[in-house]
């Protein structure tokens, strides 16, 4: 009786968990479908969004006492994936009007550049090292059009319809 | 009928399941360390949480405090659960990752949840064994298909995503792949892109590859062996030609689909 009772157990678990996993599979399948994203649940849709032949991408330009440099990709200016470093700082610089919190976001993302540097893993870029002992002082981000029909990846331009959309500097 | 045996005899006849699934567990417990190391640095939850609520961005998660220990002992668990022996240190790498892990991802509520397979697999991983030799077999073979059919609809959603969001250029055009290697791609794969092409069979392929994945875990162990590395190079092409790995997927593929040890591969050489 008591084995009984013990498969009987068995069973009934095992189709608990049989049920739950088909759950969690269609609400993942669902989530795709309905291109949202909530833990632990994923759509899993990299790259599932058309880019078209001419696309805009954010730039970024870092200042310090010898200048600005050349506008770069603005993967390593935090430390998580790639991809979330552009969503972040779309909805900080580009979604979001408060200034003031554009700004104490662009002054907290300065000072770990220069204090907190990381290395890259995975999909986390490394940050961008300071060229000079004071360190970045400033950020200015762009705005820019990628045409594959004359883009050179090796030198990442021509860069076309530049806008500046934010720009900081540490008061001297 | 058929998909009824198909279906009966991959839920609970996988071959030499117990010894498969402790190999599972240490691929799992590694891969959930290592996935801790990745997440973002819980000074970055501290300075940046103000901002994310202020514009209304992120959700209920863990404070700063609580996110750092919960990374340490995901971490801590993983490595003791990669002995493979243990569901209980399963299940808490499962816990204390997962909470990590979600923390990491209710910050901002834009922020993908594309590693959460990882949390879902161990909680799997974590279910106790029966005592009686007959039901830990039948439960352990469970267990490895459910997590095989868990990867198998990781695949099958990238596939549907890019056709139902833009099938044009996936099936195409080949523009959308062309893009993401000239914004993300390696110097080797740069060079690509002098042949625009050879994107469209490119890109045919890689949605080929994510479409006929999901579908091969029907196919028996031999069936899945050969998806398995075709999966396992299709994640090798993507880290040499864009640097996305996706390794927290690609590392757990030899222990669930390929991997088959000794005893077994002499079972399949004997008279049945």
């Amino acid at each position: 009786m008591r084995i009984m009772g013990a498969h009987t157990r068995n069973a009934r678990a095992d189709g608990m968990v049989l049920a739950l996993t088909a759950v969690y599979l269609l609400n993942q399948v669902r989530h795709t479908w309905q291109r949202r994203k909530r833990w632990p649940f994923c759509s899993y849709d990299m790259f599932s969004y058309p880019l078209g032949t001419r696309f805009p991408q954010p730039r970024v330009q870092l200042l310090d006492d010898i200048g600005a440099t050349e506008p770069m990709p603005v993967y390593g200016l935090l430390p998580v994936e790639f991809f979330r470093t552009v969503a972040i700082l779309d909805e900080i610089f580009y979604e979001c009007s408060d200034e003031a919190l554009q700004d104490r976001f662009a002054d907290r993302l300065l000072w770990r550049l220069n204090e907190r540097p990381w290395r890259g893993f995975d999909e986390v870029r490394a940050s961008v090292r300071p060229r000079t002992l004071t360190g970045w002082t400033g950020l200015r981000l762009l705005d820019v059009v990628i045409d594959l029909a004359d883009y050179d990846a090796e030198i990442d331009g021509p860069l076309h319809d530049v806008q500046p959309f934010y720009s900081y500097r540490w008061a001297a | 009928m058929i998909l009824a045996r198909v279906v009966h005899d991959l839920l609970y006849e996988q071959p030499n399941a117990e010894a498969r699934l402790r190999t599972i567990r240490t691929s799992l417990g590694l891969v959930g360390a290592l996935s801790m190391y990745g997440l973002p640095p819980a000074e970055f939850v501290t300075a940046h949480r103000p901002d994310f609520e202020q514009a209304g961005v992120t959700e209920r998660a863990l404070p700063a405090c609580t996110y750092r220990w919960m990374k340490l002992a995901g971490a801590g668990f993983g490595l003791a659960s990669a002995r493979g022996n243990s569901a209980g240190l399963t299940f808490a790498a499962a816990l204390t990752s997962g909470a990590a892990s979600h923390t990491s991802a209710s910050l901002f509520r834009r922020l993908w949840t594309y590693d959460s397979h990882v949390a879902a697999l161990m909680l799997l991983a974590s279910l106790p064994l029966p005592v009686h030799d007959l039901e830990r077999r039948r439960r352990a073979s469970m267990m490895i298909a459910l997590m095989q059919a868990l990867i198998g609809c990781v695949y099958a959603q990238a596939a549907l995503s890019k056709l139902h969001n833009d099938p044009q250029s996936w099936l195409r055009t080949g523009d959308t792949l062309r893009g993401s290697v000239a914004i993300l791609g390696t110097p080797g794969a740069r060079k690509f892109l002098n042949y625009p092409k050879i994107f469209p069979a490119l890109s045919i392929g890689a949605v080929a590859v994510e479409a006929v994945v999901p579908l091969a875990v029907l196919g028996g162990p031999s069936v899945q062996r050969y998806a398995g590395m075709a999966a396992l190079a299709f994640h090798g092409s993507t880290a040499a030609s864009m640097r996305i790995p996706f390794w927290h997927l690609a590392s757990l593929l030899p222990a669930i689909f390929i991997h088959r040890n000794r005893r077994e591969r002499v079972d399949e050489g004997s008279p049945k």
